[in-house]
């Protein structure tokens, strides 16, 4: 039976997109079936982060429309086995699908005799048509924020319209573009600060990390290579798989300076 | 606690951590500006009928505050009501008016006021004229908007549904 996630944050320009091309290529590299579904209608770009632009023959509202068969929306992605895309129309606009087709596509999915393991839903910016699209189906909430008092305000308001979906208790929060050296200086809101405000489990914090901007230049997830970021985002799936990880130590240096300034503002 | 914690201004992320706080409880209570106007005309109506209050320095917000023996936060709505004059209730026409015809509540309730405003305004401190046009001018607003009721009153159960 696939599990259903939705990657959504409110606020736009946080790292939705990244945030699911990475779990979603993750997950598949940790051996599951991923479908990954962009709901970002008219402004789609979950196709351009994976690097798949060039493959699209059909899209989501084909799918909807009956102008093509579900199988022959969802682009394989070659350098991954088990990885399925499948992308929206970018010239059409949010109300081409509804909720309760959706819901449909979703249910194809699950029924499909590849038996995928999780269908990852990359939700729009904003609380419109959109948002209420990616969440029908949704059964599993992965909110991403940034560290900044616009998108956890933002993130709080989601979190709300989703318990008001009945998805409460099924909500983690990523922590975007995190910078230590902010955190310890006290510059930026820390982990613990996030999760006191929002009162949900952080379920992985990724660092802002320039090796993010040069996977999505080259169209290539970093899920799992050496970087802090793909260590980081793969954490995340393991934690997603249902694995204890240990927090992955973002630091940007354990120089001996920094570890004399902490000896003196107390450790934290 | 570290050494220079003491030396140290409030941080930036702590002003954050701070202004989010604040921020998210009232968007959390699903409470918008004219809801919050409409409270305050009411607590001004309310307890006015006991004592002078400084309309104008009245301030009231919704924020958090800790429950006893426990770490969660609820939120609270504050009231701060500078008050002009204690008036003693006995010697208090709108008070001794009232009170006799508290049983025929609500219906009543606007002539009541009317009432009150007009003994009220046989005071002779000017400010205490003053204070009563405004709180005239409260009671109609309140009129006005009670046409709105049914929307509002939705609006509280939305967020009875939504509270987090």
């Amino acid at each position: 039976m696939s599990e259903v996630i939705v990657v959504t944050s409110g606020k736009g320009g946080v790292g939705k997109t990244t945030t699911t091309a990475n779990i979603g290529t993750g997950l598949a590299k940790l051996g599951k079936k991923v479908v990954m579904i962009d709901t970002d209608t008219g402004l789609r770009n979950l196709d351009v982060v994976l690097g798949l632009e060039n493959r699209i023959v059909y899209n989501l509202v084909d799918v909807v429309e009956g102008n093509c068969r579900l199988k022959q929306a969802m682009i394989s992605d070659k350098r991954c086995p088990n990885l399925y895309l499948i992308p929206t129309a970018q010239t059409r606009d949010k109300s081409a699908v509804t909720p309760e087709q959706m819901i449909n596509v979703i249910n194809e999915i699950r029924d499909d005799e590849e038996n995928f393991d999780y269908i990852i839903l990359d939700c729009p910016a904003g609380i419109e048509q959109g948002f209420q699209n990616a969440v029908a189906g949704a059964e599993r909430a992965l909110i991403v924020t940034t560290p900044e008092v616009s998108a956890i305000r933002d993130a709080d308001r989601i979190i709300g319209l989703l318990d008001s979906k009945g998805l409460s208790g099924h909500e983690q929060v990523i922590v975007n573009r995190m910078r230590m050296d902010m955190v310890e200086r006290g510059d930026m809101l820390s982990e613990e600060d996030v999760k006191d405000i929002l009162q949900l489990d952080i379920i992985g914090v990724v660092p802002d990390d320039e090796n993010i901007v040069v996977a999505t230049n080259k169209g290539q997830p970093l899920v799992g290579d050496s970087s802090l970021a793909g260590q980081a985002y793969e954490n995340i799936c393991r934690r997603i798989l249902g694995e204890d990880v240990p927090r992955l130590d973002i630091s940007s240096n354990k120089g001996f300076l920094r570890k004399l300034s902490k000896l003196f503002k107390g450790s934290k | 606690m570290g050494l220079l914690d003491f030396f140290k201004k409030k941080s930036s992320g702590d002003v954050a951590k701070d202004r989010l706080k604040l921020l998210l409880v009232s968007d959390r209570a699903n409470c918008s500006p004219e809801i919050m106007e409409q409270i305050k005309n009411d607590i001004i109506a309310v307890i006015s009928k006991y004592m002078d209050v400084d309309t104008e320095g009245l301030d009231i917000q919704i924020t958090s505050t800790d429950l006893d023996g426990n770490s969660a936060s609820v939120p609270a709505i504050f009231a701060n009501i500078p008050i002009r004059d204690i008036r003693s209730s006995q010697g208090h026409p709108s008070v001794a008016n009232q009170e006799p015809s508290g049983a025929e509540e609500g219906a009543a309730r606007k002539p009541k006021n009317d009432q009150a405003a007009a003994d009220n305004s046989a005071e002779k401190s000017a400010n205490k004229n003053n204070n009563n046009n405004k709180n005239n001018n409260n009671n109609n607003n309140q009129n006005n908007n009670s046409n709105k009721n049914g929307k509002n009153h939705s609006g509280y159960k939305g967020y009875q549904a939504n509270k987090r």
